[in-house]
């Protein structure tokens, strides 16, 4: 098994691991909630029970602070042990650019998790603390609390789903350089559906052939080879042999010029030379 | 007489197993992602058609319904050479997608805010349930109904799907239900212009 292939593993045990302290967060507020007892009706706490709900948002405010720490500190360990996986054990064929940028696509998405985790954390306290001075209801304050925790878990997946497409495509694009490196040239098919929710970037290049997408720019400060057009893109490139290319009727760019320039009847001109 | 003895020893041309290998590595996942995406199997057949009911969970999460064996990307995404073995005259490549996951997503559905407020309808042979709702569950089920209702879009479970690998198992020998759309393999005219190229680099 290659280094990029156990970096899928690896990133899914982080998912794993996010969502069993996601499910224990739960479970520890509703433990801290069911204390107060309150009757249906009568769920502002603050008018109701004075300082047993400051202590109560106390509790809560505490149990969500150590909750932002320990997946702070599950995001390192696992980004940690996705380095390792890709760097640990490469393909005896990736030069060490490659593992390079591996290394980088993984320790980008890790810092993401861990810096979605810190701002979350942030922001439920801060809802804690406007529910402790406002007296507002206690429903309320949960609901809000859980809509963050669940859009935090679903950023983190994110950003390990976007290192484990980026970590894929990085290998095929890899094993096409050094086929271009042997005097082989290939050119680059974005392949992908096509629909109402692409990006400008994928619209305008799926069903399209390129010389080099690392000259491509997708607007989001990620490179195009690994991200496509950006987290979440669902689109791919395939590397394919100009001769395969040009008879299943792709058109093809040169990407080395701004604009970048159709050279399909160019290249059909040589082939046929 | 006298002269010159000019002795060539002759360059034997050496199997080229590595070149050939990293061609294969760099072609054929290609192949398969594009072949794919255009819809059409390994034997250069077009794929058979989704059911209506998963064009209709498509439509409602406003996808593209080409039959291209893709809703996050990361099965198609994952097929890549996982291993490789090089002899003196043999090379063995293994091309496949890996072990990782995806997340699982749904269609937005009317039905399932229904569903959630105890209100099924057509479930076990009835033809509609009435049921009064209290206030705070008639809420409950106007904030649910809302988010079903919010315009065509996948909606992450927040669970994930099974291994690629064995996603593309099912996809390509297919199940009691679900037709094969045999994929993970070449067409005979990608084979030959495969070997068109492997040609042109096998001996040095």
């Amino acid at each position: 098994m290659s280094g990029a292939d156990l970096a899928g593993p690896v990133a899914d045990g982080a998912i794993e691991d996010l969502r069993a302290a996601q499910e224990a967060v739960d479970r520890d507020l509703l433990r801290i909630l069911l204390k107060l007892n309150t009757e249906d009706g009568e769920d502002s706490l603050v008018r109701r029970q004075g300082q047993t709900a400051v202590a109560v948002y106390r509790q809560i405010s505490d149990r969500l602070a150590q909750a932002g720490e320990d997946a702070i500190s599950v995001a390192g360990e696992r980004a940690l042990a996705a380095v390792e996986a890709v760097l640990g054990a490469p393909p005896s064929t990736l030069s060490l650019d490659v593992r390079a940028e591996l290394d980088q696509i993984v320790s980008r998405q890790a810092a993401d998790v861990v810096k979605v985790f810190a701002g979350a954390e942030r922001e439920i306290r801060a809802a804690v603390a406007r529910g402790v001075t406002s007296g507002g209801s206690l429903g309320d304050i949960v609901a809000d609390v859980s809509i963050k925790m669940r859009s935090t878990y679903a950023q983190a997946q994110a950003a390990v789903d976007a290192a484990i497409m980026a970590v894929g495509r990085r290998a095929v694009m890899a094993e096409a350089a050094i086929v271009e490196d042997e005097g082989i040239p290939l050119v680059y098919v974005y392949v992908g559906p096509r629909d109402g929710k692409n990006r400008p970037f994928c619209a305008q290049w799926v069903g399209k052939a390129v010389t080099d997408p690392a000259r491509m720019d997708n607007g989001q400060g990620l490179d195009v080879e690994s991200f496509c057009g950006g987290y979440n893109c669902r689109h791919s490139w395939a590397p394919t042999f100009i001769a395969a290319a040009l008879s299943e009727g792709y058109s093809i760019y040169d990407t080395s010029t701004t604009p970048a320039r159709d050279i399909t009847d160019d290249l059909r001109r040589q082939q046929e030379g | 007489m006298g002269g010159i003895t000019v002795t060539k020893s002759p360059k034997i041309p050496r199997f080229n197993g590595p070149g050939i290998a990293a061609l294969i590595k760099a072609a054929v996942p290609g192949n398969i992602i594009r072949r794919t995406g255009r819809g059409v199997d390994m034997n250069g057949r077009q794929f058979a058609a989704y059911s209506r009911r998963y064009l209709r969970q498509l439509k409602r999460m406003g996808e593209d319904l080409t039959v291209d064996l893709r809703m996050s990307g990361g099965m198609i995404n994952s097929i890549k050479a996982r291993g490789a073995e090089v002899t003196g005259n043999r090379v063995v490549i293994t091309i496949a997608p890996d072990t990782g996951t995806s997340p699982q997503y749904r269609a937005p559905s009317e039905r399932r805010a229904l569903r959630q407020a105890g209100l099924v309808e057509g479930r076990f042979g009835q033809q509609a349930v009435y049921r009064t709702l209290t206030r705070k569950e008639g809420k409950a089920m106007q904030k649910s109904l809302a988010y079903e209702q919010a315009g065509a879009r996948k909606i992450d479970t927040g669970r994930r799907g099974p291994q690629h690998n064995i996603l593309a198992h099912y996809l390509h020998y297919g199940t009691s239900k679900l037709p094969a759309r045999p994929f993970l393999g070449l067409t005979p005219e990608e084979t030959k212009m495969l070997f068109d190229e492997i040609r042109k680099i096998m001996w040095r």
